[in-house]
């Protein structure tokens, strides 16, 4: 079988993973990198570190990368903003490539860009390709984890996810991340950026909600979404951010979905530096439970802190032999997707 | 997907009833005949699996005429374990262009249980452009698909154990259940019977290993598989059927060990019994389900599943039930390779 032709887009820490991955998988060849400026020109090979040269040269030049390698799948891991990755997306497909994105915010562009969704959505199916959004969120544990444990259900009356997500290492790290999630804030200033929308949490719960409940046929007639700053119970401190007894070091989220007046989707998130069940009452895991018939209890262990995960970058890749195979135009009906696991290893 | 699906249904024991109850309530689904040589023979449907209502759909003894009559969309065949007891249903749902759902448990991997008869229902099922597929309990989720589906989150699997643990206590009154597992019996007879094959306590277990491995692109090259009975500690009163002494049979656990070319370590543990507690802790014939994935690899992922229900709802019916709308669109053959296959969750 011939090699799935892959173009990579961005230079990031997600991006560069995803070529590592790719690297050593079975029928994957990478063929192009499309970067920021201050790469142009470099080997990738160098950039993200491989001990020898990819003979791949990164390039800012979307159009020219895509007309002279002739990629099947772009992948593209470069901003959250459908706005910034629109252009990038709408050439390929033009350009009749499929694309697996890690954009937050095309989680369900539907709802949020049903402009925009409409016209990649024609693009696509004008040109026979896919498009997918997909990584850590949305993919995994508030959409395609429970709406695969379902799949033993006969019925399912309600779903509700329980996350915990340990943030201690921005708080080590990185202020950018710290300052986005309200960490060593006073809770009424915290409050207040939430309200301005300084500190925005989960984003696309809303958008995932409906995901999930279009899948299993729900006509959710309410989607409602909550964020609070959550008060540290003791000093701790960190690497950047000291945070004191009483500030913020921490938000909790949740989201409903409703039919009518029955709550069948509920996600609570609380997103904290270094939580225990000794101290604060939660620690970071992923509990799901599906009411139906029967009755499912799920926990998952994985990706429970902030900021390195290989999480996203392994099911971008994974999605690559796939997305060449499924039906064409924007991919949010879940009823409609693969089965994805690993890829295969090159043979050693 | 406006139009229903025309099912028609052979075998109706106690997980073919849990089938078509499970099927019957299902919007896209449309039930157009129903087979079995004993049960409810000449009886309306819904009348013998308890679905609350009539559905004109009359039980009959003869298979061939139920499929002739109904022209079934899907042939779901849910009577026995073996692929040679099926193999003439099989052949002949497919030849009469209906696609196949089936609960056989040597459909785990069929290659390795009878390969010259899944060669002849693969050729069979390319050759009418439909598809057949072995699911339920097992093979079909927590052994073989939910590890799989988790492994999609991975860049690279190095070992994966499952752990299985199911309660037979709803069971206890089956006579079938009983004799095919030697319920009651002492550890040194079952021992015995399991050698000389009139006991199996696992079928299509190795198969299991097997699928896992070739879905990820690997050969096995040593696979060990061992049986043994369970005692139980307390006396189990089961009767008329069967009264479990301490010192008595009541269970069995199957382990199987798998090596790949690559190096990577597939284990299953697999026990079933009458859970005792259960029973005495007031808990009545609700069974219990449990089972732990530990994928090892980049990065770990572990995750735990528990399943409650009332009597009669397993997983195998659901699972059944929410392939219906997928294999009328899976690629023609016998799927196997699950790659192939669809994320299924409930359906409507």
């Amino acid at each position: 079988m011939k090699n799935i032709k892959v173009v990579i887009c961005g230079t990031g820490a997600v991006a560069r993973e995803a070529a590592e991955i790719l690297i050593g998988k079975k029928g994957i060849e990478i063929v192009g990198v499309v970067g920021r400026k201050s790469y142009i020109g470099e080997d990738f090979g160098d950039i993200i570190g491989l001990n020898r040269k990819m003979g791949i040269a990164v390039s800012n030049d979307l159009n020219a990368i895509l007309a002279q390698t002739k990629p099947d799948v772009l992948i593209d891991a470069t901003s959250s903003l459908t706005k910034q990755v629109y252009p990038t997306l709408i050439k390929a497909l033009g350009a009749g490539v499929n694309v697996v994105t890690a954009c937050e915010e095309l989680t369900n562009p539907w709802i949020a860009e049903s402009e925009l969704a409409r016209k990649l959505d024609d693009t696509a199916k004008k040109n026979g390709v896919s498009l997918v959004t997909s990584g850590l969120n949305p993919g995994w544990y508030l959409d395609q984890i429970p709406y695969a444990f379902t799949g033993a259900c006969a019925t399912v009356k309600r779903i509700r996810g329980f996350r915990v997500v340990d943030g201690a290492n921005p708080a080590d790290t990185s202020m950018t991340v710290s300052r986005n999630f309200g960490i060593g804030l006073e809770i009424e200033e915290a409050k207040k950026q939430i309200a301005e929308g300084k500190i925005t949490g989960h984003v696309g719960l809303k958008e995932t909600i409906h995901l999930l409940a279009d899948a299993i046929g729900w006509k959710l007639t309410k989607v409602k979404e909550t964020r609070e700053p959550l008060p540290c119970p003791i000093d701790r401190n960190y690497k950047i951010v000291k945070i004191k007894k009483g500030q913020s070091y921490g938000i909790r989220y949740n989201g409903y979905g409703m039919v009518d007046n029955e709550e069948v989707i509920r996600f609570d998130g609380i997103w904290a530096c270094s939580p225990t069940m000794e101290i604060d009452g939660f620690e970071p895991g992923y509990t799901l439970w599906i009411e139906g018939k029967p009755n499912l209890k799920v926990t998952v262990d994985g990706a429970t802190g902030v900021g390195h995960n290989t999480i996203t970058p392994a099911r971008l890749c994974n999605w690559v032999p796939h997305i060449v195979k499924t039906k064409p135009g924007v991919l949010t009906d879940m009823t409609e997707f693969p089965l994805i696991g690993v890829l295969q290893d090159q043979q050693k | 997907m406006n139009k229903r699906i025309k099912v028609a249904q052979c075998g109706l024991g106690f997980t073919g009833r849990s089938i078509a109850r499970a099927m019957l309530a299902k919007e896209l689904v449309e039930c157009v005949g129903a087979a079995d040589k004993y049960v409810g023979v000449g009886k309306d449907l819904g009348e013998v699996v308890e679905a609350g209502r009539n559905t004109g759909v009359i039980i009959s003894d003869d298979f061939e005429m139920v499929l002739r009559e109904s022209k079934p969309d899907v042939w779901i065949e849910a009577t026995a374990s073996y692929i040679r007891e099926i193999y003439p249903r099989v052949i002949a749902a497919l030849e009469a262009g209906a696609n196949v759902i089936t609960l056989a448990e040597e459909f785990t991997d069929p290659w390795v249980y009878e390969p010259e008869l899944a060669s002849k229902i693969d050729e069979t099922a390319k050759e009418h452009g439909v598809s057949i597929v072995g699911t339920g309990f097992n093979p079909g989720l927590w052994m073989d698909i939910w590890p799989f589906f988790l492994t999609g989150y991975m860049s690279e699997v190095k070992r994966i154990t499952i752990d299985y643990m199911s309660d037979f206590s709803p069971y206890g009154r089956s006579p079938t259940v009983v004799q095919n597992y030697g319920f009651g019996l002492s550890p040194e007879k079952v021992a015995q019977k399991i050698k000389d094959g009139s006991i199996k306590l696992s079928i299509g277990t190795k198969g299991l290993v097997y699928k896992l491995a070739r879905s990820m692109g690997m050969d096995l090259t040593e696979v060990r598989e061992e049986m043994r009975p369970l005692v139980s500690k307390v006396l189990l009163d089961f009767s008329p059927v069967v009264t479990i002494k301490p010192g008595q049979v009541y269970g069995g656990s199957v382990d199987v060990h798998g090596t790949t070319d690559t190096g990577l370590k597939i284990e299953i543990h697999k026990q079933f019994c009458c859970r005792p507690s259960l029973e005495m802790e007031g808990f009545g014939n609700e069974p219990h389900t449990e089972a732990t994935i530990r994928l090892e690899g980049e990065p770990n992922i572990k995750a735990t599943l528990a399943l409650k229900s009332e009597k009669g709802w397993s997983t195998t019916a659901p699972r059944l039930v929410n392939w219906i709308p997928h294999i009328v669109k899976a690629k023609p053959g016998l799927l196997i390779d699950m790659n192939d296959f669809p994320l299924i969750g409930a359906i409507r």
